[in-house]
């Protein structure tokens, strides 16, 4: 894989590095010092002796041995001659942190270019210019210029995201950290004058840490290969992409019917469904979507959601919102119709959506969920629950997370309130149970699970036609 | 180099950013996409031979690279129910024609089988800078019109790309037969729209093409119109 080096380094120079603590070339560095990153970390700058205690050096040519990845910040004018520097030295991989390129027209788009042509032909590959750069916790790389108490970095998890803007990438980051949402790798690609989202969807299709590939995207370079490489990546693991720019008319000819009825949004609709690629119309679906994507199982055949709950109102807007959807909610079979009148109260009514009432405790959500989800006619679960009763208390998050790993059937949670129920939801984020403030985005994510499921569906059938056709 | 890039080559080399509409119906018969019969005539004589051979009712249509909206001008004349309506309504033709524009070059007038009506539905194929050859499926008139009851794939498309495509509109219950009527012939367009796919992919000039409307019958689908728009440098992504 050419671009493991900027994400497994065993050697890594920061060019740019300074003593002065309010630099972008400081953070990097010292983030790099101050990780758990185990390879070497050189910084480069002809004016120290030592940064942070590390012997500094003049240029990325003088370090010893092989360097494989060299994070780049420093104003745009030196630019290109460091990128020559990484070519003789023969650096496998660059960030370019420095912004003042193509995004200003003009001298900063020569400059650009002139990137550009010093690498082709070498084996140097780079990420930005005009970026925020990388972050795996994994292998503990970090190009973030952000300080850390600024933004919190998230812990390891399954959910790459990549990110054409640096600013919406760094505030992500911030706020999954803070819902403790886990991130296997976070790319920031900038202006692309190498890498671009096809080249990584394509690393993270192969990347064992990624259970889901996230992207916000402006525009796409490679159209075709975009769609190519999305859909190899779909075959293993669903991609989620939130792309920007979605409103504006696509100036176009119109000599046809067809034309005039072509905006871009159109097409790019089109092409992502075609792909497979389930598309997020907004930032809160794209982590929504993602969550559950990356956390639950795709449901098998059988798509009829179950609803349980402990509040009859949440109950009635889930099972409206599945029906808006065009889905559909569960037949409970007699084994589980007979269960659930033994087990429940007279005044409870054993049918979807289950509202188990409000003096529902652990108990009765436990035998509940184990009814519902042991019944062939239920898919998919959604848990609602409502914490501000006293019946409940906090170990209705093991009853859920058992009954999720028990039935093998995707589970997802509906619940909203104050610090008691944002506790839950963190340790529900925990075990991989994604919760969800309302239902409609409770049911939004069963939805992206079913789209899945479909797209999984349209692989097998051409597969099956494939096998027929060949002799 | 083969019939189709033979016609397209033509025109571009007469400068026309369009095709004519026999062109265009050739093209599709060459992609397998069903046309009406139809010929080219010159006079009405030649019409109202060709008017008896093809069998009433028929369709009249202006050949003018002058014209590419014709039914804005006169150029179509629908629902001609036999000879006496057709030697009336071919003089009127030509007239309505010039009175529009003196100046338009005349090449002749097609004459065709005029087709019963049915569901209609919009198939579509352009040449997007992003994507390059794509599709487009829609449900025909006011669903288009109004409520751009639309959708589009990337090219190529295959049969299970075709049947996700024209059930993602919402008027394609319609085409599942309501209120009694027959559903349409699903196969046949799944066979429009793969046709129209492999079309866009083999000839890079042209830009942009409509079937509109393409009716669907119980059993086949027909491109009652057809129109091609030819990229100006001859060729895109």
């Amino acid at each position: 894989m050419d671009l493991e080096p900027f994400f497994k380094p065993k050697t890594v120079a920061v060019v740019g590095a300074s003593r002065k603590p309010r630099k972008f070339g400081h953070v990097i560095f010292k983030n790099f010092v101050d990780s758990e990153f185990e390879g070497k970390v050189y910084p480069i700058n002809p004016e120290a002796d030592t940064i942070l205690g590390l012997k500094a050096y003049p240029s990325v040519v003088d370090v010893p041995g092989e360097l494989d990845l060299t994070v780049i910040a420093v104003p745009a004018p030196k630019v290109p001659s460091i990128v020559d520097d990484c070519v003789t030295k023969g650096v496998k991989a660059a960030v370019i942190i420095s912004g003042g390129f193509k995004e200003i027209g003009g001298e900063g788009a020569k400059l650009e270019s002139s990137i550009k042509k010093k690498i082709e032909g070498s084996s140097l590959r780079i990420i930005g210019p005009n970026c925020i750069g990388v972050y795996d916790p994994v292998n503990h790389v970090d190009t973030l210029f952000l300080p850390k108490y600024r933004l919190r970095r998230p812990k390891q998890g399954p959910i790459a995201f990549i990110s054409q803007s640096g600013a919406f990438g760094a505030a992500v980051l911030d706020w999954a950290t803070s819902q403790e949402i886990g991130i296997s790798k976070f790319i920031s690609i900038g202006n692309k004058v190498d890498v671009d989202e096809v080249d990584l969807l394509n690393y993270l299709a192969e990347d064992p840490h990624t259970k889901c590939v996230t992207l916000y995207v402006e525009g796409i370079s490679r159209g075709r290969a975009f769609l190519d490489a999305a859909k190899k990546t779909l075959k293993n693991k669903p991609v989620v992409v939130l792309k920007g720019g979605m409103t504006k008319a696509g100036a176009r000819a119109t000599m046809s019917h067809t034309g005039s009825l072509a905006g871009s949004a159109q097409i790019y609709e089109g092409a992502f469904k075609g792909a497979g690629i389930i598309a997020a119309q907004t930032v809160d679906e794209l982590f929504d979507y993602a969550r559950a994507l990356a956390y639950q199982p795709v449901p098998g055949s059988q798509k009829n959601v179950a609803i349980v709950t402990n509040g009859g109102g949440f109950g009635v807007i889930s099972a409206d919102e599945i029906s808006r959807r065009g889905l559909g909610l569960a037949e409970f079979s007699s084994n589980t119709l007979d269960r659930l009148r033994a087990n429940l109260p007279d005044y409870a009514i054993p049918h979807d959506p289950l509202d188990l009432v409000g003096d529902a405790d652990v108990e009765r959500y436990r035998m509940a969920l184990d009814a519902v989800s042991s019944d062939p006619n239920v898919g998919i679960i959604l848990v609602i629950v409502l914490l501000q009763t006293s019946f409940i208390e906090s170990d209705v998050v093991d009853a859920i997370s058992e009954a999720s790993l028990a039935s093998g059937k995707p589970m997802v949670v509906c619940t909203i309130g104050g610090d008691f129920t944002q506790m839950l939801v963190k340790m529900l984020e925990e075990d991989q149970i994604p919760a969800y403030p309302t239902p409609g985005r409770a049911v939004s994510a069963i939805n992206s699970l079913i789209q899945y499921r479909k797209v999984q569906e349209d692989i097998e059938r051409r597969n099956q036609q494939s096998q027929v056709n060949s002799p | 180099m083969n019939e189709c890039e033979t016609i397209i080559q033509k025109a571009l080399q007469e400068g026309r950013s369009s095709l004519l509409i026999p062109e265009s119906q050739q093209i599709c018969t060459l992609h397998h996409i069903p046309t009406p019969v139809s010929h080219v005539v010159q006079n009405v004589d030649e019409a109202v031979t060709k008017g008896n051979e093809i069998g009433f009712p028929v369709v009249l249509k202006i050949i003018s690279p002058q014209i590419l909206h014709k039914s804005d001008v006169g150029g179509v004349v629908l629902g001609i129910a036999d000879e006496a309506a057709l030697k009336n309504a071919y003089p009127k033709l030509i007239a309505d024609v010039r009175k529009y524009n003196p100046n338009a070059k005349v090449l002749g007038v097609l004459i065709e089988k005029m087709m019963p009506p049915s569901t209609e539905v919009i198939v579509g194929g352009i040449r997007d800078s992003q994507f390059g050859p794509s599709v487009m499926f829609g449900m025909g008139g006011i669903f288009t019109e109004v409520y751009k009851d639309v959708a589009f794939r990337v090219a190529p498309l295959d049969k299970i790309d075709a049947l996700n495509l024209i059930h993602e509109l919402r008027g394609s219950k319609i085409l599942e037969g309501i209120r009694g009527q027959p559903p349409a012939d699903m196969d046949a367009l799944v066979d429009v729209l793969i046709d129209v796919s492999s079309l866009m992919l083999q000839h890079s000039a042209i830009s942009q093409l409509d079937l509109n409307p393409v009716i669907a019958y119980p059993d086949g689908a027909v491109a009652v119109d057809t129109r091609i728009v030819l990229a100006k440098n001859g060729g895109g992504v």
